[in-house]
């Protein structure tokens, strides 16, 4: 009897499967066409009713009198404008709904969770997600939450998919650190170390030396037990049984790729001498480190671009409440861009990310031209991530993320009609009568 | 430090480099500084000198000579070596001073030699270059000492350029604790160390540590250079900072208070070899001997200056003057966050006041700081080839009154303060102790002859005499026929002034033989019944200190917990039974707005639950007055302790003394004035100022308190140094409270700041009218407490309250050589009180 269960089970399984497949091949050869609409590539010229052609989830070509090929579907837009899809820099998406019945990004029993990985969190059916995509954010980078002086690794993941394999874009994209009041309000204020910003450091200090001893340690015996190494014949071989594995340590393995370039130091830091502390432990270790908030980023803002060190701005909406946040200011994104400053609009947070388009505004309101902040929302956190070959921008062969706003797609009051994430309409929002509603109706 | 020869060979080919590629030395960066005297530090003084600058350097020293046209020139009265503190914790605990920017003190673990104070030193403290303003040009930045093993210090300029610029030398040194703070963050939480004898153990075995540690890493790297396939031990932060002191290419600067202390650190740096600075060491003058015979010692002095141990007896010690008198390094530090830093010289002058020699004392705040911390060939004297870190000032430099007129930093202006007059007199110093008649004893009446009588209601008086008969002035002018009999005391050369009086004192209610206060009654937030007098202890050593300071009548007062704290008495500071020594009782009722009367959990919370309690207070007596004259028989109205305190208050009988800083709280007393028709006294007032046109036109006077002190609570909004000359110069009357000191500061001299002679030259320095300074201290203050009728002046038939002067009263030298309560000389100084 069982066995029978199991085996419809497996063939309704297969035939999902097979399903999919044909699905996913359908969607892949799928050709559409945005036509009549102005698009702002970010990375090149605009164009006034231009056409957006997309094929297999990537976009095929971008402008004016693009020929369209047999079997396209056309999709009139005329009057309004297609940007790429927003990438919001620094969110803990897909981690909470509802605080009081589960949180799962946030690990506050030790100052150092460097081994969590926030793909192990992410749920792809949280609400918050379609939410930001109906503003518009087609990206996102999904981090731990700050407060823990090492935190765990962030994935840059898209905003659509059934599992959280399919929604990853980059893993890890960053080791995520907290400098300033978080660590020291939440342990010592219980008495555990560290209680002073002169401790944090110690301690990831300490913590990086450890990583990079261990490191040295694992190429040492990785040599060791190479043939170059290896006795000769008719020597005694004791000298390779004798190498025994170090123990497991999840924490510092999570260290090393950061040292060793292959993965960015994502720290979070508001206050200027924080800032500055961070710079310091890049010089120590080598780091590639990206400042996350950054309220006083744009006091060092020359030094930041000197060194090639980018910011993950934000949010600016909420001018904070906290002691280290008094140094903010509205002008600090129009002060880092006048600067040369990398830098990407953030709302760090589990619930917001339907914000983001008003950070940029909040930035444009004190003076950041709207270039540079349409900028901010797409080529640049595709840089800072290293994905700008995949993404960012309205080109041939990038992922087809793309949002068509009716209005500015940065007003306030514009609106979201449609958001194609991989070639695919996730959002349509045209309103009645629209293509997709048709089909709903069906 | 250890020499690293090719790091300094590399350092001085960049810079000759660099000099070779900048143009010929240009005008722009050229500076020439001229001092009517030039105070080197090193070498002497040089009248009529002359420094140039170039760019960050001195270039020239020496009498007025030919310079290029064209360049830039400063002129001052007196100019110093820019201040070296080598002890303060700005930055490390930045203002606001709560949990969020505590970053100084790691309580979390007693041994943590792998902090780096400089890894919590916040560059936007809003306070971090307050030193500028008193000179100070560098300062050493620590770690707080709550840890045995607190951390490595950084050293830094004060001035306006980017942080990395400021960092002059990190690590200087490794901080430690030998001393009960770490007892007192750890053990009375039931945590180790709670004894004195764990706090050197700590110490001691992580040196011993940290030396397995070393020996582990030579082993290693012996065997890794004969060939060897070895794994390094691991790498550790902390033992490697210990290590740094072990090799002796960093001291330790141990905090020590005790003698006992200062022998347990020689102990520990003897069995490991350390470099040796001492940290405050309050108590070092008590093993002078033993001090002595160990070389290599610095001894890093203050914030408490002057101090008296169990076996003194009530006299106080210099001890920076009697160790630098013994030919041992001296430095001083102010020990402090926030603005208070800029009182470093403040704290040299008191020195100074009390017989150091200011040669020594100089040296003390500039080259041998720079020594402690091995920064003696870069900083800390004016010399060519040193930084170019001056200081102008516009009088001498440990006179109260001099004000820093300027402070250059690595040869730029860094500081640049307004030009004010300074203060002089033509009464020449006279600090020496005063020879009283042979078996003066307690005359019944007795004459003063003095250089000039300060009667304060009156013109000073030139060879002036004064009459004392019974406890009274029986007569005051030049040419007085002395009583035949009576004894003359012979002050000429001296200078005659009433007795200071300080109208908001808590002297005899803190610190008691059992170590208690009675300061508030915590328990409720309004105590209008409560009266000081039952809680004074006349016989607290603080009385014989507040004599010593010619402190002479004291307005006694609760403190500012409550909304309503109790009502005051005053009283003269001589005497063994309080009730002798009032003269004024239930003279006031104190009333406390803004932070420090509120509540953690119940009313009030906020400042408009205070108001809120105190209306109803208020009211509520006024209700009660009208019960007891609607009753038939007012004695059948249950009395009510409380209300009949307030009906003193709102009848005008009693005045009330308003605590408040913050300008809204003194709004709100003025509103709280006006709405019950209070005779009202404002009391802090930090920001009086700011109010200045609304206290005058209801003509309430402010006792404006901790003037030059510690200003670190967020009440303490905008802090001006000016703030008693504008208030005095608008008309109001003011006067100023003489601290009473806490437990480190006990008694209440120099840190303390316990003396009014003292306040009113700071007040000076910060452009009051001398005038108005000494009237504030004196007449004015008695007017305060409503008893300017007796006390205050010295004018016939008032108290004979009078202090016998060493020099003008505002000079820093002139000290109360005897101080007479009542007609009865109730202090007089010995020769060699504080030095010896």
């Amino acid at each position: 009897m069982i066995g029978k269960k199991v085996l419809a089970g497996i063939l309704l399984a297969v035939f999902l499967c097979l399903a999919a497949g044909i699905a996913e091949k359908k969607e892949a050869e799928r050709v559409l066409a945005l036509c009549g609409g102005r698009l702002i590539t970010v990375s090149g010229p605009e164009y006034e009713a231009g056409i957006l052609l997309i094929r297999g989830g990537k976009i095929a070509a971008v402008g004016k009198d693009i020929p369209l090929p047999d079997g396209v579907e056309r999709i009139e837009i005329s009057g309004c404008t297609v940007v790429p899809g927003f990438i919001d820099a620094f969110t803990n998406l897909g981690t909470v709904e509802i605080p009081s019945a589960s949180q799962d990004f946030d690990e506050t029993v030790s100052p150092l969770t460097p081994q969590l990985r926030i793909i192990d969190s992410i749920n792809p059916a949280n609400r918050f997600f379609s939410e930001a995509r109906r503003s518009g954010v087609t990206a996102a980078l999904c981090a731990p939450g700050d407060g823990n002086l090492l935190t765990g690794r962030s994935a840059l993941i898209r905003l659509s998919g059934q599992t959280v394999d399919s929604m990853i874009i980059k893993f890890p994209a960053g080791l995520h650190g907290t400098l300033g009041e978080g660590p020291k309000m939440r342990y010592g204020q219980k008495g555990i170390y560290p209680f002073t910003r002169m401790a944090e450091i110690a301690l990831l200090r300490q913590t990086f030396l450890d990583a990079s001893q261990r490191a040295d340690e694992l190429k040492r015996r990785d040599k060791k037990a190479t043939p170059a190494q290896k006795p000769k014949p008719g020597q005694e071989s004791d000298q390779l049984v004798a190498i025994e594995p170090l123990p497991q340590d999840l924490k510092l393995d999570a260290l090393i790729p950061a040292l060793e370039g292959r993965v960015p130091v994502i720290l979070a830091a508001d206050r200027l001498d924080d800032i500055l502390s961070a710079l310091r432990l890049a010089d120590e270790f080598q780091l590639r480190v990206i400042l996350n908030h950054g309220v006083e980023a744009y006091k060092v803002a020359d030094r930041l671009t000197q060194r090639n060190i980018p910011v993950l701005l934000g949010p600016l909406t909420d001018t904070g409440t906290r002691l280290e946040q008094l140094g903010f200011s509205r002008e600090s994104a129009l002060r880092l861009s006048q600067a040369g400053v990398l830098f990407a609009f953030q709302t760090g947070s589990y619930n917001r990310s339907a914000t983001l388009r008003d950070q940029a505004g909040e930035a444009m309101a004190h003076g950041l031209p709207a270039a540079d902040a349409l900028k901010a929302l797409t080529l640049s956190p595709a840089r800072i991530f290293g994905v700008e070959d995949r993404m960012g921008s309205l080109e041939a062969g990038k992922s087809a993320d793309v949002v068509v706003f009716e209005g500015h797609p940065l007003g306030r009051a514009s609106k979201v009609r449609l958001v194609i994430i991989g070639g695919k309409i996730v959002e349509d929002m045209r309103g009645p009568g629209s293509p997709a509603d048709k089909e709903r109706d069906e | 430090m250890r020499e690293r020869p090719f790091g300094r060979l590399l350092v001085s080919l960049g810079a000759g480099i660099l000099f070779l590629l900048r143009p010929a030395v240009g005008l722009d960066d050229s500076l020439i500084i001229k001092g009517k005297r030039v105070y080197t530090a090193t070498r002497g003084i040089i009248e009529d000198g002359m420094i140039l600058i170039s760019g960050r350097k001195i270039v020239r020293v020496g009498k007025a000579f030919p310079a290029a046209p064209g360049v830039r020139v400063l002129q001052a009265e007196s100019v110093i070596p820019g201040l070296v503190d080598m002890h303060s914790h700005a930055g490390v605990f930045s203002l606001p001073l709560v949990a969020e920017t505590t970053d100084g003190n790691e309580t979390t673990n007693p041994v943590t030699p792998e902090l780096r104070a400089l890894d919590s030193l916040n560059f936007s403290d809003p306070d971090l270059l307050a030193g500028l303003a008193g000179g100070v040009t560098t300062i050493v930045i620590r770690p707080g000492s709550a840890n045995v093993i607190g951390g490595t210090s950084v050293a830094i300029k004060l001035k306006h350029a980017p942080p990395e610029e400021l960092i002059l030398k990190e690590p200087c040194d490794l901080k430690m604790t030998i001393e009960y703070n770490p007892v007192e963050f750890y053990g009375k939480k039931g945590r180790s160390p709670s004894t004195l004898m764990t706090v050197y153990h700590l110490a001691r075995q992580a040196f011993i540590q940290a030396q397995e540690y070393g020996r582990a890493w030579e082993d290693y790297e012996k065997r890794k250079s004969a060939g060897e396939d070895v794994s390094p031990p691991r790498k550790e932060l902390g033992k490697e900072n210990l290590l740094l002191a072990l090799r002796r290419e960093i001291p330790v600067h141990v905090h020590v208070c005790t003698a006992s202390e200062i022998m347990s650190a020689i102990r520990l740096a003897g069995e490991f070899n350390l470099r040796l600075t001492l940290a405050h060491v309050p108590y070092a003058y008590l093993i002078l001997e033993e001090l002595t015979s160990k070389p290599g010692i610095h001894f890093n002095v203050g914030p408490t200056t002057l101090i008296t141990y169990y076996q003194d007896r009530l006299e106080l010690k210099n001890v920076a003057a009697i160790l630098a008198e013994a030919g041992l390094p001296v430095s001083f530090e102010a020990d402090t966050v926030g603005r208070w830093q800029r009182n470093l010289l403040y704290f040299a002058s008191v020195c100074v006041r009390y017989g150091m020699n200011p040669e020594e004392a100089l040296k003390a705040v500039t080259i041998r700081a720079a020594e402690g911390v091995g920064l003696d060939r870069k900083i800390g004297s004016i010399e060519e080839g040193k930084d170019a870190d001056l200081v102008l000032l516009n009088g001498e430099p440990f006179e109260m009154t001099t004000s820093v007129e300027a402070a250059v930093v690595d040869g730029r202006v860094e500081f640049q303060g307004e030009k004010r007059e300074a203060f002089s007199t033509a009464i020449p110093d006279h600090p020496l102790p005063l020879v009283f008649p042979p078996d003066f004893g307690r005359p019944d009446g007795f004459a003063v002859k003095a250089g000039t009588i300060f009667t304060i209601s009156g013109p000073p008086l030139a060879n002036g005499i004064m009459l004392v008969k019974r406890g009274k002035i029986s007569g005051i002018g030049r040419n007085l026929a002395v009583p035949k009999g009576w004894p003359v005391i012979d002050a000429q050369g001296y200078i005659v002034m009433p007795g200071l009086i300080n109208p908001r004192s808590y002297l005899g209610l803190e610190a008691n033989a059992r170590m208690m206060r009675s300061l508030d009654e915590v328990s409720q937030p309004a105590v209008p019944e409560m009266e000081v007098k039952h809680a004074i202890d006349p016989q607290l050593p603080d009385f014989h200190y507040a004599r010593q300071l010619g402190l002479t009548t004291a307005m006694v007062t609760p403190g500012n917990l409550n909304v309503i704290g109790g009502r005051g008495a005053v009283l003269k500071t001589a005497g063994d039974v309080i009730d002798r020594m009032i003269i004024k009782d239930r003279s006031v009722i104190v009333f406390g707005l803004g932070d420090p009367a509120k509540r953690q959990n119940s009313l009030p919370l906020t400042r408009m639950g205070i108001v809120s309690l105190l209306r109803e207070k208020l009211q509520k007596a006024l209700e009660y007055r009208g019960r007891k004259e609607r009753a038939r028989n007012p004695e059948d109205v249950a009395f009510d302790a409380s209300a009949e305190a307030l009906l003193a208050v709102l009848e005008g009988m009693t005045p009330v003394m308003v605590h408040c800083d913050r300008m809204d709280d003194i709004h709100t007393a003025l509103r709280l004035a006006d709405e019950f028709k209070l005779r009202m006294i404002l009391a802090g007032g930090t920001e009086a100022y700011k109010v200045a046109d609304e206290i005058r036109s209801r003509n309430i006077p402010v006792v404006l308190e901790r003037v030059f002190r510690r200003t670190t609570r967020t009440d303490d909004g905008d802090y001006d140094p000016r703030n008693p000359a504008w208030l005095s110069r608008k008309g109001i009357r003011v006067a100023f409270k003489a601290e009473d000191g806490g437990i480190w500061t006990r008694p209440a001299v120099a840190w303390g700041g316990g003396d009014l002679l003292e306040i009113a030259a700071l007040a000076v320095q910060h452009t009051m009218d001398p005038e108005d300074a000494l009237r504030a201290i004196t007449l004015d203050a008695a007017a305060i407490i409503g008893l300017d009728d007796r006390l205050g002046s010295l004018e016939i038939g008032k108290d004979a309250d009078f202090l016998i002067l060493g020099g003008h009263p505002l000079r820093v030298r002139a000290l109360p050589q005897a101080v007479f309560i009542d007609g009865r000389l109730v202090y007089a100084k010995k020769k060699g009180e504080h030095t010896r």
